[in-house]
């Protein structure tokens, strides 16, 4: 059944003056496109906030805002910008001729692959370290041998530094209570 | 030339068509990646970008929707996209600080490149920008798509892949989201 004139208008004006209805008016507002001026606004609207200083604010703030951001779109094509496109192809297929296999292109694959890098260079690293003091080389004992001769027969103050002169050495100052 | 006839010579690599759809679209491309990205420097690569991608691509554009459709769903992607890696970007230039590579640098969230950027695109954001760059990803571009490229609900179905219920939903959702932001703001 369509409402008659009369039953719209009694509508309308309980729709207008109620309070709780400046959340309906509110979110209308926020319906309305970016592009829309304060005259281009429906009337059922433009009647609530004509008597609601709240929700005329709120409306005068979010056309500002709407027409802050409608502003900032380019209206205009950029003449250069074809031509600016037609040398970006160029660098791109000129660059990607360059750095088809260069390590650069690797490394800047993902920052993962750079830390999985320096983590395995870092365990190179320390078992390097690890191993480093592990002699590789055999001990040459015969050089040994003599230092070591003549080491006991400085301590012990003989001339003679051979193994025999050590032995009877050891030999005549054996202490006797030793067994 | 028909939108048929435009979409067949793209496919050859005809460079006329090529260049019409650059001059026909290049408004929209920039405006949409501009809208997400709200810097006019990063805007203009990107687009350069999805035009390149465009080209490449033209043979998978299957014909069932509109190029402008086409168009939208690339730049929208691109736009998410190049906000992630900037984050990315943005995570790893904290790690580097953290650990002393870099000198610190004041990054709250997605950052474009102001400082980098001529003076006339590093512009002041609107409350209301930002209050809609920190909708739910959907909710962001239903709205966006909707309001700001005041585009019908149908099409932004179509861009978004979704049903036409959900898009009243996602787009009822922001504005509620929208409303309980700036409601503090605006009165």
């Amino acid at each position: 059944m369509i409402p008659s004139p009369q039953e719209n208008e009694l509508k309308r004006v309980k729709l207008k003056k109620h309070p709780m209805n400046c959340e309906h008016y509110e979110l209308m507002i926020f319906d309305l496109p970016f592009s829309t001026r304060a005259a281009d606004i429906d009337t059922a609207l433009r009647e609530h906030v004509s008597e609601c200083s709240s929700c005329r604010l709120f409306l005068n703030r979010h056309l500002d805002e709407m027409q802050q951001i409608d502003e900032s779109r380019r209206i205009q094509p950029n003449p250069f910008f074809y031509q600016a496109l037609l040398s970006r192809m160029e660098n791109n297929v000129a660059t990607a001729k360059e750095s088809a296999f260069s390590g650069k292109r690797i490394l800047g694959l993902s920052p993962a692959l750079i830390s999985a890098a320096a983590a395995i260079a870092f365990g190179v690293w320390i078992g390097g370290r690890l191993t480093m003091d592990i002699p590789t080389n055999p001990v040459n004992t015969s050089e040994s041998r003599e230092g070591m001769l003549s080491a006991v027969a400085e301590d012990l103050h003989l001339i003679d530094i051979s193994e025999s002169a050590l032995e009877t050495y050891l030999m005549d100052n054996q202490n006797p209570e030793q067994p | 030339m028909t939108e048929a006839e435009l979409v067949q010579r793209l496919k050859d690599k005809d460079p006329a068509a090529w260049h019409q759809l650059v001059e026909q679209h290049q408004l929209l491309v920039y405006n949409v990646c501009k809208g997400f990205l709200h810097n006019a420097h990063d805007a203009e690569d990107l687009s350069q970008d999805i035009f390149i991608e465009v080209f490449n691509n033209a043979h998978k554009f299957r014909g069932d929707a509109k190029i402008s459709t086409w168009l939208y769903r690339i730049a929208v992607n691109r736009s998410l996209n190049f906000m992630r890696n900037s984050n990315k970007r943005r995570f790893w230039k904290e790690i580097d600080v953290l650990f002393g590579v870099s000198a610190p640098q004041n990054t709250t969230a997605f950052v474009p490149s102001i400082e980098t950027a001529p003076m006339e695109t590093s512009e002041q954001r609107s409350l209301l920008d930002k209050a809609i760059s920190q909708l739910p990803e959907n909710q962001r571009i239903a709205f966006t798509l909707n309001k700001i490229e005041e585009l019908p609900y149908a099409e932004v179905a179509e861009i978004m892949e979704l049903s036409l219920s959900a898009i009243e939903s996602l787009i009822h959702r922001a504005r509620q989201n929208l409303r309980k932001k700036l409601k503090n703001y605006y009165k």
